[in-house]
């Protein structure tokens, strides 16, 4: 029973990274990028071989992070940046993005299942109080921890967040103040795109990878947007909780059921609060 | 001055295929206050888009602020030349608070007089009451002092100012009137589309009629004020 707490809150901690990037840049672009699973996966295992060449965790997340940033770069100023405005042109070019990346994956490091050695340092359990849990687990939540903390500050304390919080509410209005909103647009598109990255790194270590997670996790952090509400922070850390300890206790009492409890609050959240538990919805 | 401070010559503007405007050209002079009279749907907030290229408006024709081209800017380009804009209905952020507004809007300046948050405050002590309150929770003539003062605290030379008569009470018309007339002594320059004549004539010094997306008849607003026949012509009042 406390080690499905664990786990769900493990889960949680990664879905919450990856969920509120993919958040932000969706309420602010106004675009759902439909890659953010891939680049997950893409992150992922780029830490793979960045581990097998130099053997340091922390570079392999590193390099995930960054790779699957520039990825994001690319993916928004050459390519979403033409199609500005247009929804549906917006998301068939992120689809087709998240599928030739899958393949590409499979190409580049095959398709049977992989996982990403981690130090030593984090091997093995920790007595927290008279439960057994995995140090792996307790750095995954201290690191989400502190990432959704340095994002809550960046979002309330200081300039940038505020532009960020006003573009989400009206980005022209915010380009009728003088801000360049289109740097802002990419620099939160590639920002995501870290998160997801280095998260791809961790939960390639916690969990294992292979092809068809890029679609899964996507599905999970969308499940969390709808959920929370569509650029909440609070929105997304409660629905990623909610989500995590569905997926641990589904997968051990009704593993049979698990994508149906997953999907049932989310449903029932689109039928009796559509914009999400704490959405503000569209202006 | 050479060359006037705002000029908008033979501008065409499009929503889609709807031809809003159509070859409107006028001056806005520095230090001068021009309000634009027409009755709703001639095509008032679409000019004020226009000059900042806001919203998805296809612009021919030629504009020009302190003598550079804008039409090939972008939005942020054009606003930081030095033009504010007050919009109809105010668009205010609900993320952020009376403080947040004023804080994200604020540019400093170097010039004689700077608008700060502060400053803003003594003007409109009324939402100094209210600084941690969201923007658009306060009442409608709060939001349009915010938004006046987000557009000051920008320090501009230039703000356009869309219909600010709308949604507010008579007492907060006059404490706008006011503010709009002090504007030349704080070396801004004013732009004004409305389509209440007793703000308008108030509050500027020039008057030019739009009808029908067309620039129709220019005056001064004292001798519109005079002119009952020309102001039930064009606007029916």
């Amino acid at each position: 029973m406390l080690i499905t707490i664990v786990n769900g809150l493990t889960m949680a901690s990664l879905l919450f990274i990856i969920a509120v990037g993919l958040n932000l840049s969706f309420a602010l672009l106004r675009v759902a990028n439909l890659a953010h699973g891939a680049f997950y996966l893409f992150g992922g295992y780029v830490g793979l071989s960045t581990m097998n060449y130099t053997d340091s965790w922390i570079l392999a997340i590193l390099v995930g992070g960054l790779v699957t940033g520039v990825l994001a770069f690319l993916l928004e100023f050459f390519l979403l940046r033409k199609v500005r405005g247009d929804n549906l042109r917006e998301t068939l070019v992120t689809l087709s993005v998240a599928f030739i990346l899958a393949d590409l994956m499979i190409v580049i490091w095959g398709g049977n299942p992989r996982s990403i050695a981690y130090p030593e340092m984090l091997q093995g359990p920790v007595h927290l109080g008279g439960i057994v849990v995995p140090k792996l687990s307790v750095f995954i939540f201290i690191f989400a921890v502190v990432i959704g903390v340095l994002l809550w500050l960046l979002l309330n304390k200081t300039k940038i967040g505020m532009v960020i919080r006003a573009g989400v509410d009206d980005f022209e209005m915010v380009s009728a103040l003088g801000t360049n909103i289109r740097f802002v647009f990419t620099a939160m598109f590639v920002v995501a795109g870290f998160l997801a990255g280095i998260v791809g790194v961790i939960g390639g270590s916690h969990l294992m990878m292979s092809p068809g997670d890029d679609w899964r996790i996507l599905t999970y952090a969308l499940l969390i947007i709808i959920l929370g509400g569509m650029g909440s922070f609070g929105g997304s850390v409660i629905a990623a909780l909610i989500m995590g300890f569905i997926y641990s206790f589904g997968s051990l009492y009704f593993p049979e059921f698990q994508l149906f409890l997953m999907f049932a609050p989310v449903a029932l959240v689109l039928i009796f609060r559509p914009k999400g538990l704490f959405g503000r919805g569209l202006a | 001055m050479t060359h006037p401070l705002l000029s908008v010559d033979n501008l065409n503007a499009y929503y889609g295929k709807a031809h809003i405007l159509q070859d409107v050209s006028f001056n806005v002079n520095e230090l001068e206050r021009v309000a634009i009279l027409g009755r709703n749907g001639m095509g008032k907030s679409t000019l004020l888009k226009s000059i900042l290229g806001l919203e998805k408006i296809r612009r021919e024709g030629d504009i020009q602020f302190d003598g550079q081209r804008t039409t090939a800017n972008e939005t942020f380009q054009t606003a930081n030349l030095g033009i504010a804009y007050v919009p109809q209905g105010w668009q205010l952020f609900p993320s952020l608070s009376v403080d947040e507004h004023l804080e994200m809007a604020y540019t400093p300046s170097s010039g004689e007089f700077e608008w700060t948050p502060d400053s803003v405050y003594e003007l409109f002590p009324e939402i100094e009451a209210r600084r941690k309150v969201g923007g658009t929770k306060l009442s409608g003539g709060e939001q349009q002092m915010l938004a006046i003062g987000r557009a000051l605290v920008r320090n501009p030379r230039l703000i356009l100012m869309d219909e600010p008569s709308e949604g507010i009470s008579t007492f907060v018309i006059e404490r706008v009137v006011e503010v709009c007339q002090q504007m030349a002594e704080r070396n801004i320059s004013l732009l004004l589309v409305e389509q209440n004549l007793d703000l308008a004539l108030r509050a500027a010094q020039k008057v030019y009629i739009l009808v029908n997306g067309r620039m129709v008849y220019e005056t001064t607003a004292e001798d519109f004020k005079a002119d009952k026949e020309s102001q039930n012509h064009y606007l029916g009042v």
